[in-house]
């Protein structure tokens, strides 16, 4: 127990020192950018007093440790700097193109996990015959799609050949058919092929053949004794995707013209609008080591067994 | 665990028939598709009979059909060709990008595995750190430091895959330490370089080979994503995400024009993904237990 | 949402329903009075006296006056602020000066002759919301529209102002969302997900234009697309192989393949909805043949390699270049850049460009003011050269930068024209740049959603008519 312990502490100990180096990689990364946010900012057609002038505005001619330290600070209290392209403060930039972003990868982690437990459930169940080929088959697919593509003919075919789905905006649960699905395929399709495995492992388990000697049989069984062991890798896994679905938004985004961070992202890249990039930057490796922190923690109480070294 | 020892029930014969059939049938289709990218790659010039680059303002859009299978882009150059000589560029993709991930990954990772101590910790917080970057992110950054073009957007995806190498690298490392040959060969006075890539490097190769098998679909993958964001391949590279990118304006109009290469990078990366299950399936010591 | 300090057409579009200037064009681009009634210029054409309108309100409730007027171009002028629009009115404007509630005077530093086109694109913004610092955030002019919400990444929603003093719009609200994606654009106005799309791109309008469930708008062509040459590199030095390669580029072609047909070959440096166009102005044909002798003729029959850097955007057309060029031997290496390398990489010095081996800059520019000395003097008068304008490639006559100072302050309109063509023929002459074509504004409706005229301004402008 005092070893765990030691484990957890030193876990939480080395998130602040993480995101105190990323802060400093992102931060370095923005300013290594080619490019000038001031000409940007001052036009194409400006001349060089303009410029100049733009660039005091922007703080960008102090030396790099002080814009450094006045960054950190500013992160402390909350404040990510203003945009360049909007005007507006990044935190409430974010603050209010977050909420859509995590609409979406939510409702595409539940279509992921829905999916991808039944499909690899069944098929594990049905190992051999046609349903486990199916699935099988769709899953090795469903992981070899690049999403926008699917995404762009998905468009082309339900929202201009038959009118049915919307393509502006984010305002309707029918907004969010079509990116949800495409962005979930990817981690529906590795869920599948992962739970298919764990539970093909369990129902090989000593337990489990006690069990069915024992007269115990049906669903009641599986999801009792089965599903729940086979949950850890599944947690392992969903949680590893929680990035690259973060990271999977970023295009999906731009192909539904999705107003989120991932596009947000996109746009402050092409613009060079550094506090902009920080700030998404930052909040994501931040979000990203704390779920993989959640996931260690879920992984532990799920199976006390796993040791911590 | 052996088979025979097995009671007679059912669920014996359903894993049995599943692995038997799966293992093969992923290895035998993934390491087809592969051959046949390889060959097309190598004889594309003779297999598509026309330049993929020499433009025609005569004859763009055209739907495929006569004369151009996969009809002709909006400066009429002639898809078939631009799909086929794609196939060399994703070749290139993936064992460039691969290699440098294994070449900075496995190392480094052998290396924590084996000194442990400070030098593991450093090592394994550096990559949890990159690794708390989501990838497309990370590479965008990368991308937007160096320029975008072919290379470039190579050096990105290596630079994320480089942790997923590490973390493997290690915990082979970790589990072969401590087995008989290398006790054996600490034993008999070998240096630890020796045994690192003596002993321990041939015996975690295979998992690492798997490992890289399944992470070139990704490759393909993210490649074509980047270059769909404008972060990949020059113009007029024949890319396939590339090709996309500027198909998609057209879409509705040509869709051909993103049909093709899409297709291209699905069968690529989903020869990729069968092959490296095939080879896990074969070779995971796991599966020999049942 | 500044109207001072954005840089991108788009905004510019979002903006116009809410502000106004002095003067405003007509659909002909013609300049009509507007938060001016009437104006006058004394003899040295230096001082410009403007009549302003009476009762009208900003959306805040203060009266627009002479002050406002003031306030709205001082902060322009003040380069402590820095505002983008600065460069717009810069080395034009000397001193504003209210005399009393509604009389401004204008003291220019040289005669303009477009003065009144540089009003029509100058918006009057209410002072208060400029002191208290909000107008980044909130747009506060004398428009048909008011601002009600903006919501990054979404929409900018404006509500019709029922205030308004002038001819009141028949639609009630306007709910402005952009994307990057052409193809939704397409897609949103075929599904009636959208009212009107703008700009549409030439291949959705070529699709477009047969379907009957949407009816295409359109503008005048005012986009100049070009490859600026660098003058100070080697062989773009020799006119001769500028000419070579103006002869290796099919207009027609380009117009019809990346247009589709939505343009016109570029005949001259001005685009056709310009003051002073002139449709004779003999351009380059396509003559790739010609195009190699002229290239044999200064040394070099075996062609050379030209790189030439291109943003996004404009690089299917830089791809077109390539193919065409390839046919007399020269080698186009393309280097695509993101918006902000791009921006920074074509206004490098001389020395920089040479250093990065930068022989061609492939670009557009449009004078959203549709007068002559907007779209020459910035890229072609050697005082322009970059970092300092947008000459890109370091062109220099001194007979043209003589020509077009003269005809910047020439009020007499005829005489005006007949200089502006004499600056079209040399500028086509020497070939500082290679040509390409005009761009004609194209935005899509889907019919019967707007129940009022629409129009486009030069920058691709949507105009509702009112009734």
């Amino acid at each position: 127990m005092v070893k765990m312990r030691r484990y957890w502490i030193r876990k939480l100990l080395a998130l602040p020192m993480i995101l105190l180096v990323a802060s400093f990689l992102i931060f370095a990364a923005v300013r290594l950018l080619p490019g000038d946010p001031a000409r940007l900012m001052a036009g194409m057609q400006a001349d060089q007093q303009s410029v100049n002038a733009a660039r005091t505005r922007l703080g960008l001619d102090k030396p790099f440790a002080i814009q450094y330290g006045l960054f950190l600070r500013g992160v402390l209290h909350g404040d990510l700097g203003i945009s360049i392209r909007s005007h507006k403060p990044v935190e409430e930039e974010i603050a209010q193109r977050f909420p859509f972003t995590l609409a979406l990868t939510s409702v595409s982690y539940l279509f992921a996990i829905a999916v991808g437990i039944t499909s690899g459930v069944l098929a594990a169940l049905y190992a051999g015959s046609a349903i486990d080929h199916a699935v099988m088959v769709s899953a090795i697919a469903g992981a070899s799609i690049a999403n926008y593509w699917l995404a762009l003919m998905a468009m082309n075919l339900f929202a201009v050949q038959l009118g049915w789905l919307p393509l502006l905006g984010a305002d309707s649960w029918k907004n969010y058919i079509l990116p949800a699905i495409t962005l979930g395929l990817l981690p529906a399709a590795v869920i599948a092929r992962m739970c298919r495995a764990s539970m093909l492992e369990i129902l090989n388990q000593d337990y489990m053949r006690t069990a069915r000697a024992k007269g115990l049989t049906g669903a009641g069984l599986y999801i009792k004794h089965g599903l729940r062991n086979a949950l850890i890798p599944i947690v392992t896994i969903a949680g590893m995707n929680f990035g690259s679905l973060l990271g999977g938004a970023v295009i999906t985004e731009t192909v539904f013209n999705w107003p989120g961070l991932g596009r947000l992202m996109v746009d402050a890249v092409r613009y060079r609008d550094y506090a902009t990039i920080q700030g998404i930057t930052l909040l994501t490796v931040a979000l990203v080591t704390l779920i993989n922190l959640i996931v260690e923690v879920m992984i532990g109480v799920l199976d006390p067994r796993i040791r911590f070294e | 665990m052996t088979e025979d020892t097995l009671p007679g029930n059912i669920v014996q014969p359903w894993t049995a028939r599943v692995r038997s059939n799966l293992r093969y049938a992923n290895l035998s289709v993934g390491a087809t598709i592969i051959v046949l990218l390889v060959l097309a790659a190598a004889f594309a010039p003779l297999l598509a009979q026309r330049d993929p680059y020499t433009q025609n303002l005569a004859i763009t859009f055209l739907p495929p059909g006569h004369g151009h299978i996969f009809g002709t882009d909006e400066y009429g150059r002639d898809m078939f060709a631009r799909v086929l000589f794609g196939a060399r560029l994703s070749l290139l993709e993936i064992a460039l990008s691969v290699g440098m991930s294994l070449t900075i990954g496995v190392p480094l990772g052998l290396l924590a595995g084996y000194a442990g101590g400070m030098v593991d910790s450093t090592i394994l917080w550096a990559s949890d750190t990159l690794y708390a970057f989501p990838g497309i992110v990370l590479a965008i950054l990368i991308v937007a430091i160096l320029g975008p073009g072919f290379f470039d957007s190579l050096i990105a995806i290596s630079v994320f895959a480089i942790p997923a190498y590490i973390r493997l690298a290690r915990n082979l490392t970790l589990t072969l330490k401590g087995s008989e040959f290398s006790e054996a060969a600490r034993a008999l006075g070998a240096s630890p370089g020796r045994i690192l890539f003596r002993h321990i490097l041939p015996n975690a190769a295979l998992p690492i080979l798997v490992q890289a098998t399944l992470t070139a679909g990704d490759v393909v993958l993210t490649a074509s994503g980047l270059s769909f964001l404008g972060l990949g391949a020059q113009p007029p590279l024949t890319e396939w995400g590339a090709m996309m990118a500027s198909g998609r304006n057209f879409l509705g109009v040509a869709t051909y024009l993103t049909l093709f290469p899409g297709l291209a990078i699905t069968v690529t990366a989903m020869g990729l993904n069968l092959l490296g299950d095939g080879l896990r399936d074969r070779f995971d010591p796991r599966f020999h237990k049942g | 949402m500044d109207p001072a300090d954005h840089t991108a057409s788009l905004t510019a579009d979002v903006l116009s329903p809410m502000y106004e200037g002095l003067t405003q064009f007509d659909s002909h681009l013609n300049i009509v009075p507007w938060l001016a009634t009437s104006w006058k210029v004394d003899a040295s054409g230096k001082q410009w006296t403007f009549m302003l309108r009476r009762d009208v309100y900003f959306h805040d409730g203060i009266p627009f006056n002479a002050e406002a007027v003031v306030h709205s171009f001082r902060r322009l002028m003040d380069p402590a602020r820095g505002l983008a629009g600065r460069s717009r009115i810069q080395g034009i404007i000397g001193s504003v000066q209210a005399q009393g509630d509604h009389t401004v005077v204008f003291t220019l530093m040289n005669p303009y002759a477009p003065f009144l086109r540089v009003l029509a694109v100058t918006p009057i913004v209410s002072p208060a919301a400029d002191n208290n610092g909000i107008l980044s955030r909130y747009a506060v002019g004398t428009g048909p529209y008011r601002f009600v919400e903006w919501r990054t990444g979404e929409y900018v929603l404006e509500q019709r102002n029922d205030a308004y003093w002038g001819k009141r719009p028949v639609v009630k609200q306007l709910k402005w969302m952009w994307t990057t994606e052409p193809v939704l654009m397409e897609m949103s106005v075929l599904a009636r997900q959208a009212d009107i799309v703008n700009p549409l791109p030439p291949i959705f309008a070529e699709a477009l234009s047969h379907n009957r469930k949407v009816q295409l708008i359109e503008g005048k062509s005012t986009a100049v697309f070009w490859v600026a040459l660098n003058l100070q590199m080697k062989p773009l030095d020799d006119k001769r192989v500028r000419q070579a390669l103006n002869y290796g580029v099919d207009r027609e072609g380009l117009v019809r393949t990346q247009l589709r047909g939505f343009g016109t070959p570029a005949n001259s440096p001005l685009a056709p909805s310009d003051f002073g166009y002139n449709p004779a102005n003999r351009g380059y044909t396509y003559d790739p043949a010609y195009a190699k002798q002229l290239l044999a003729q200064a040394g070099y029959p075996n062609g050379f390699s030209l790189k030439i850097v291109v943003q996004e955007a404009d690089e299917p057309l830089a791809e077109a270049l390539q193919g065409m060029w390839a046919r007399i031997g020269v080698r186009l290496e393309i280097d695509r850049m993101e918006h902000g390398v791009f921006s920074q990489t074509i206004f490098a010095s001389p020395e920089a460009k040479r250093a990065q081996g930068i022989g061609g800059v492939l670009a557009s520019w449009a004078a959203n003011n549709a007068d002559p000395d907007y779209q020459l003097s910035p890229l072609y008068r050697t005082s322009a050269w970059s970092p300092a304008g947008a000459n890109v490639g370091f062109y220099s006559n001194p007979r043209l930068d003589a020509l077009l100072r003269e005809a910047a302050g020439e009020l007499d309109l005829e005489k005006r024209k007949a200089l502006y063509y004499q600056a079209q023929r040399i500028i086509t002459e020497d070939a500082p740049h290679v040509l390409l074509y005009a761009t004609r504004d194209v935005a899509a409706e889907h019919v019967g959603t707007v129940p009022e005229a629409v129009h486009l301004l030069p920058g691709s402008q949507i105009v509702l008519d009112g009734q």
